[in-house]
This record gives C-alpha cells, structure tokens and sequence, in this order.
C-alpha cells in the first residue's frame, strides 16, 4: 500500500473519477495552503478567499468528472490557473480590478506602514513575517500575481507570461522587483531590531 | 567587473527553469563571483519568506468542497 505522500496527483484523480471520494479530499488536502493562499493573497479578503478557493475547487470537480482535464503531471499549475481566472473574473465583475503601478520607481516600502512601534518583546522573526505579509498585500498587482503563480502555483515564467499576456522578460522583471522590495524591507527591519 | 549572470539567469536557476548548460554555467558563476553569489543568496532568502506566508482554509470550506463532491457524484 502506497503512503499518501507516494501517490501522484494523477492517481489520485484518476481514482476520483473512478468514485472515490477520498481521493478528492487527499488532493485537496494536498494543494490547500498553496490555492488559498495565492488568492487570499490576490484578494486581500478572507473571507472573499475562501468562498472562490471553494468555487475553485467546485470547478475542478466538474471539470475532471467531465473528462476534460488532461494530465500532464501538472495539476496544481491547473488549479492556480482556476483560481486565478476566479480572482480576474471577480475584480472585472466588480469593478475592482486593480490599479496598474508596475514601475521600478514604486517603492512598497514608502507606501507600506510599517509596525515600528508594536509590542517590543515580539520575536523578530514573527515581525518580519507579519511586515512581508503586508509587504506582499501590498506589491503593485502585476508583480504580486506572478509572485504568486510561480511560488505558490508552481507556472513557469513562460507560462505566466502566457496567462498575464506579457514577455518572459517582463515576467522576470516582475518576480524581480517584488523580491528586491521584499529583500529592502528584511535589511532594514534586521537593521532597525538589532538596533533597539 | 562584467556581472558574469543577471538576475533573470538566477531567478531561472533558482525555480530550476534552465536547461542543464545553462545550470552549470549559472552554479560556476555562483561559486567563482562573489557578487553572483550574494545576489543569488539575496533572492533565495527572499523567496525562502514567502513559504511562511501559507495559509489553511477553514474546515468548512473543506467541508463544503466535499459536501458538493458527494452530493452531484451521481448526476449524469
């Protein structure tokens, strides 16, 4: 008997379509941090966040019991396809889409409130945990979905680059300035605690 | 000193998105530059920040995703 860790994705969908419903709650199981948190983080909403991250997966429900899913040992890739379309749809219907700010020049850090004056005795590693959550939240939209895609939804640049109607390059750039203004906010915080 | 990989090269190497040339030459630039190597320490702590950013969803959510499953697993 294969441990669970041993089972591919593919296994456990083909089992699923098969009628096993176990084999649906491993692959979720599998995949739900990586899937909430790519929208939660597109969205900035928790409760937003769960309700498409369960729309995301009523849809991939459907869409393998209808045989339309065509294995190429990327399934998570798939599912942040999914939920990202979720997300896009949601803003578009809504009116909310995002600005587009996509500058070298604009920095998170100066737009970004940073928690200098909470509680002292906080472990430094947990504040610089909150304080890039809030940096992330707050990357220009472009640079945060191709954070999120490829780190949380394992697409590659190319792929992203597909999806977002942009050049690789662009894409790289993107994922670039998002961990330069994540690197910036780590040495100024390591700076600013090791001070006090 | 010309910058032996940009940025781009190490962002490619450290989501393994090169060919394996291309690899191999990125990791030499890595271990012979000291300025690669930084660079290329710089974005995998940065990257390394983000894993602690995941989240669960709510037991309910699961739930309901399962609920949903068994209750139209036998419609046509």
């Amino acid at each position: 008997m294969k441990q669970n860790d041993a089972i591919t994705d593919n296994e456990l969908i083909l089992s699923f379509i098969k009628g096993n419903e176990s084999s649906l709650e491993k692959l979720v199981t599998r995949h739900q941090q990586k899937i909430l948190t790519s929208i939660y983080l597109l969205v900035k909403n928790r409760e937003l966040a769960e309700d498409l991250f369960q729309e995301t997966f009523i849809k991939v429900i459907n869409t393998l019991r209808a045989g339309h899913y065509h294995d190429e040992g990327k399934f998570l890739p798939w599912v942040t396809r999914i939920a990202h379309n979720l997300v896009i749809d949601y803003f578009r219907k809504n009116n909310r889409m995002p600005m587009v700010r996509d500058t070298e020049e604009y920095s998170v850090i100066d737009n970004l409130k940073l928690m200098d004056d909470s509680v002292e005795d906080r472990m430094v590693k947990e504040r610089i945990h909150e304080e890039i959550r809030l940096l992330v939240e707050n990357l220009p939209f472009e640079q945060r979905e191709v954070v999120i895609m490829r780190h949380y939804g394992d697409l590659s640049f190319r792929e992203i680059a597909e999806i977002t109607n942009v050049s690789i390059n662009t894409a790289l750039g993107r994922m670039r300035y998002a961990l330069i203004n994540m690197r910036k906010l780590i040495e100024d915080k390591h700076v600013v605690l090791m001070e006090r | 000193m010309r910058k032996i990989s940009t940025t781009n090269d190490l962002l490619l190497y450290l989501y393994n998105e090169t060919e394996m040339t291309d690899s191999v030459l990125t990791q030499q630039a890595i271990d012979y530059d000291p300025e690669t190597e930084e660079e290329f320490e710089h974005l995998k702590a940065a990257v390394g920040y983000l894993d602690d950013l995941l989240e669960k969803p709510t037991r309910k959510s699961i739930s309901n995703i399962l609920h949903y499953s068994k209750v139209t697993s036998h419609l046509p």
